[in-house]
């Protein structure tokens, strides 16, 4: 009956504090994102770490009012995003060098410093000056525009992700019940007092 | 207040460990094929509670009623906390596996301090007590799992007053929720089942 009382209350409105969860795109070589608990609320003045594949620290951050984040990255590399609430609860998320822009130094040339996509290059041609965007800014542009549109997509990924799921409450629930049933079995053969 | 791998340090891992193993050791010696029931049902009780969403003011909590599990069920609430926080952890992210021992530990040793505590009080103490017994087995439970959790912190490294103090504030409605919740179970079964605080699970002595 309590199991009942248990399910129906849970049918209600499940909300979890029992994740914390990160999640961050990139804009340009900002990293920007923000730490949340799924099912509600943001976590706010959470210390976030930045560290590559290797372990090495990249700097840190903390969470503004709303969870928010940001990051400038200054080499394309993996960055491993850390938060952690204090409290044993910890949130971890990858940004991979993929998402970085190449513009930016790769380790092995970090010492050359990396030279910005040209915004507004000097026209071959003085006279021919357009308003417009020039062909060589267009790529930078174009995955600006894109990761904006893509963003809310990997959001609603995350989010998805993160749900818990009535078959997953049902399937714990029967676990328990036939490790139960089975342990009846086992401890009624062998009658021991 | 479940915890997550990486971070707590090694030597809080093992001895959670060592210590769930113990404690599981103990509520399996003297469990009978009748008892297995209640175990499963108040294991499956506790797996779901945490989806159970209260609000609380302004705050939301959820429940943990691992106070309504000592009482009920003594030292089993080891082997029934162990199957729960797993499941919990492996269908929902709850908590990691590595430090299943650490949180098993956290949340079962106050319930079994529960049942020393309170359980006589309910049994012995009449009707009119059974909601005070079971409030504060609730909320003692939840209480004694955050001061647990805190010094599983501290003892890997943070600080350990203002680690407790963190947890021990945002728990705090959780304590509340819980007392009222286990004092209405225990009201509830005292009238229908009485039966249920009459038959002490009790491990062996010695």
């Amino acid at each position: 009956m309590l199991l009942g009382l248990a399910g129906l209350l849970a049918m209600i409105e499940p909300a979890l504090a029992h994740k914390v969860k990160a999640f961050a795109t990139v804009e340009g070589t900002v990293l920007s994102g923000y730490v949340y608990y799924p099912g509600g609320g943001k976590a706010k003045n959470i210390p976030v770490r930045f560290f590559d594949p290797h372990g090495v620290s990249l700097g840190e951050t903390t969470t503004n009012d709303e969870g928010e984040f940001r990051f400038t990255a200054t080499v394309r590399v993996d960055h491993h995003i850390v938060a952690d609430t204090g409290d044993g609860h910890r949130a971890e998320f990858t940004v991979l060098a993929t998402d970085l822009p190449a513009s930016l130094g790769t380790p092995a040339a970090a010492a050359i410093p990396a030279e910005p996509p040209p915004a507004a290059p000097v026209p071959a041609n003085p006279a021919a000056v357009t308003t417009g965007p020039t062909v060589e800014a267009l790529p930078a542009l174009i995955e600006q525009a894109v990761a904006r549109q893509v963003r809310p997509l990997r959001e609603q990924l995350e989010a998805y992700e993160a749900k818990i799921r009535w078959h997953d409450v049902l399937g714990g629930i029967g676990y328990i019940l036939g490790l139960a049933g089975l342990s009846y079995y086992l401890l009624a053969r062998r009658p021991r007092r | 207040m479940h915890l997550v791998d990486g971070v707590v340090s090694l030597p809080v891992l093992v001895g959670g460990a060592a210590l769930t193993a113990g404690g599981v050791a103990l509520g399996l010696r003297r469990l009978d094929a009748e008892q297995i029931p209640r175990v499963g049902l108040l294991s499956a009780v506790f797996f779901v509670a945490s989806l159970v969403h209260v609000p609380v003011g302004p705050v939301s909590t959820h429940l943990v009623l691992n106070g309504l599990m000592g009482v009920l069920l003594g030292w089993q609430a080891f082997p029934a906390l162990l199957i729960a926080l797993l499941l919990q952890a492996v269908l929902f992210g709850f908590g990691g596996l590595l430090v299943l021992g650490v949180n098993t530990f956290n949340m079962a040793l106050p319930a079994v301090l529960c049942y020393y505590a309170c359980l006589p009080g309910i049994r012995n103490g009449g009707a009119g007590y059974g909601f005070s017994w079971g409030f504060a087995a609730g909320a003692l439970s939840v209480l004694l799992s955050t001061l647990l959790v805190g010094l599983s912190l501290a003892l890997s490294g943070s600080e350990f007053i203002a680690t407790a103090q963190l947890v021990f504030l945002s728990n705090l409605p959780v304590m509340i929720v819980d007392g009222f919740l286990t004092g209405a179970a225990v009201t509830l079964m005292q009238r229908v089942r009485p039966d249920m605080f009459q038959a002490p699970l009790r491990a062996a002595a010695g």
